[in-house]
């Protein structure tokens, strides 16, 4: 009899759920589907739901006390997505084990109640929260990626065959597990309809430069006008799986990243208020080394190293966190403190810049043998760390030729992509007459040189990587973009600004150990699902 | 007494054999890696002894993907770089590809694996890790 029951109260329902999953995206604010048949959307649509990471490349064991306790970074991440939209909220996908989920659900809920929330509108606001029953892993960008199907408008994620695995064979045993129940949670959960599709497969030996880097998600991105990013260290038949004809392929030089992505260099960020035409509402966020030294030199009496408002045990800490080895930047074998400290100790400390600080024992010592000595002064250099300003940073950074070679080299690339991008999108979208690239401050190190007839070069593949979390793998939260906090205060304020003239709130998360310690940052560490209307819906 | 002389064959064996084998036959380009810290590069006739001074991960949690050897030439012919890398992609059958920053006038060279012991190659990782 309860079987009946069950199933007449079914049959009942199901013209409803019909309906609500037809609803998803017939909105005519919704934007169409592109009409160049790629099936990539760039990051101006709409999102259906995000997919984050639970586990941070770095933080489970990070007892510094400062600012990164294992939650930190993703509960920061969770609500920020749910405060920045409004009642419609995406649905977010939290692939994890449950005891981590629900540690996770806890610190989401106190931020919230920070946030002034009701109980009412945390239970709402939690709803919208999906546990996928899986490992937790920290890069959820990189093993799939989201497309659309150009009939429906519908999402379609798909599994990337060649990550963790040998080419031309299924996935590993971890990374197949692992893409078989994020994307069949995603498709079993959502309220709107997601679709599973084929493997992306990999291509690889087609290009003498196409790595298995090169063929994960945060290389796979979007463009404005139904174009795609194509890299340099991807197979045209890779791109061609997802692109609709080479025509939507705008490639650029991406293959001396360290990690090797575009999304570390490169992203599309929507514009407000919306005006017409309405798909001219975008800008372009690009890594500039030359916009990193204007900042500083801008800002050269402040404090390099951000430790406002910290106390002195808060302060060591902070620095030591700056000192710990990683990946990514530290494929070199060195931290990120450890870099700054081989070039602060060969530059003299300045009594004038700092007429309170005495000339102590440690500093007459770096301005008396300063290059003989440098590593002995590298194991003492906590102090330089939390004293040296912008202006000796950039200072130090231009006595270092290394430094200097290669962010000069990376900007010469990076204003050669510009030109590359720039030039497609207008082709594609003449009636944009003002489309704008946005420079944000990036240093990069990894300095890995190639020599051709005497001249330096990028080395391709390459070993570059960002000096600090890249402002570029940020996540567009409906009007919010939730860029990874630098430790220069100058930068961060940059971000603020140029991104408030886009029309967007900027949302900071210390990412140190979730990320960039690991190579990657906030975009890295998530996926977003978007979505679009049918173009016959027109 | 037959039993000791095997196992000193094998451990023997073990130590001659390279960990790591790759060569660019158009090229004429060799990259030995020949115990956990050093190598040899060959290029034609000419060669030079390397030092390891880093290895490093990638994002990718499994295999070899992605995983680059640093290092370091000394009195070496003109024609190789002081300073190198070899980045690692796996490409079936147990077949390797590396990226070689190595040699002057190439922005990179790659070589196809002649042999592999993969055990001692995936150890040199693991120590970074």
């Amino acid at each position: 009899m309860e079987k009946w029951l069950i199933l007449i109260t079914c049959f009942l329902l199901l013209p409803l759920l019909e309906v609500k999953a037809l609803s998803c995206n017939e909105e005519k604010e919704i934007p169409l589907c592109p009409a160049s048949n790629s099936t990539i959307l760039d990051d101006t649509y709409p999102t259906q739901s995000f997919v984050i990471s639970a586990r941070g490349a770095f933080t489970d064991n990070d007892n510094t006390g400062v600012g990164e306790a294992p939650y930190e970074m993703s509960s920061d991440f969770v609500a920020t997505v749910l405060q920045s939209y409004g009642a419609n909220k995406p649905q977010i996908i939290i692939p994890t084990e449950k005891a981590r989920f629900d540690l996770l659900i806890l610190k989401v809920k106190e931020r919230l109640k920070l946030a002034h929330y009701s109980e009412s509108q945390i239970t709402e606001a939690l709803a919208a929260i999906i546990w996928v029953d899986n490992n937790s892993y920290t890069w959820q960008q990189d093993y799939f990626e989201s497309f659309i199907s150009p009939q429906s408008g519908t999402p379609v994620v798909r599994p990337i065959s060649s990550l963790g695995t040998e080419a031309g064979k299924p996935s590993s045993d971890f990374m197949s597990k692992l893409q078989n129940k994020t994307l069949s949670g995603i498709k079993d959960y959502s309220i709107c309809p997601v679709e599973i599709g084929s493997p992306l497969k990999s291509f690889k030996d087609k290009s003498p430069l196409a790595t298995s880097a090169g063929e994960m998600g945060g290389n796979i991105e979007g463009l404005p006008g139904g174009l795609c990013f194509k890299g340099n260290n991807q197979a045209w038949e890779f791109v061609m799986q997802y692109c609709g004809s080479k025509e939507n392929v705008v490639e650029i030089d991406n293959a001396w990243l360290g990690t090797g992505h575009i999304d570390e260099i490169m992203k599309v960020v929507p514009t407000f208020p919306k005006k017409n035409p309405s798909e001219c509402n975008f800008s372009l966020l690009a890594a500039s080394p030359k916009k990193a030294f204007e900042v500083l030199k801008k800002e050269s009496t402040k404090p390099f190293l951000d430790l406002s408002g910290l106390n002195s045990i808060q302060r060591k800490a902070k620095i030591e966190k700056f000192l710990k080895l990683g990946e990514g930047v530290h494929s070199i074998s060195k931290s990120v403190g450890g870099i700054l400290c081989e070039m602060i100790v060969k530059i003299p400390v300045s009594p004038v810049t700092k007429p309170n600080s005495k000339i102590n024992a440690v500093n007459l010592w770096n301005i008396l043998i300063v290059n003989a000595f440098a590593h002995e002064a590298v194991q003492n250099c906590s102090q330089r760390l939390e004293q040296v300003t912008n202006g000796e940073m950039v200072k130090a950074f231009e006595e270092n030729e290394a430094f200097m070679l290669l962010n000069n080299l990376i900007q010469e690339k990076m204003d050669k992509n510009k030109e590359i991008v720039l030039a497609s999108l207008k082709q594609r979208l003449p009636n944009c007459t003002n489309i704008n690239f946005v420079d944000v401050p990036d240093f990069f190190v990894g300095e890995t040189f190639a020599e051709i007839n005497g001249k330096k070069v990028l080395a391709e593949p390459g070993m570059a990587f960002s000096l600090f979390p890249n402002p570029t793998n940020s996540v567009v939260s409906n009007k919010t973009l939730i860029v990874p906090e630098s430790p220069n205060a100058a930068f961060n304020q940059e971000y603020k600004e140029v991104i408030s003239k886009q029309g967007m709130k900027t949302h900071l998360i210390d990412t140190w150990n979730y990320a960039h310690r690991g190579g990657g940052n906030i975009h890295c560490v998530s996926h977003s699902i978007p979505y679009c209307r049918p173009q016959d819906s027109k | 007494m037959m039993i000791a002389l095997l196992f000193a064959f094998t451990i023997q064996a073990s130590l001659l054999h390279p960990i790591f084998k790759c060569t660019n036959k158009k090229e004429s380009f060799t990259f030995i890696l020949n115990e956990e810290n050093k190598g040899e590069l060959y290029l034609k006739k000419a060669s030079c002894l390397f030092t390891i001074t880093s290895t490093s991960q990638n994002h990718e949690r499994e295999g070899l993907n992605g995983k680059t050897l640093r290092f370091h030439t000394q009195n070496c012919p003109s024609e190789f770089s002081t300073e190198g890398f070899l980045k690692l992609e796996e490409m079936g059958k147990s077949q390797y590809r590396a990226h070689a920053l190595a040699l002057k006038n190439y922005q990179g060279i790659s070589c196809i694996t002649d042999s592999v012991d993969l055990k001692r190659l995936k150890a040199i990782f693991d120590v970074a890790r």
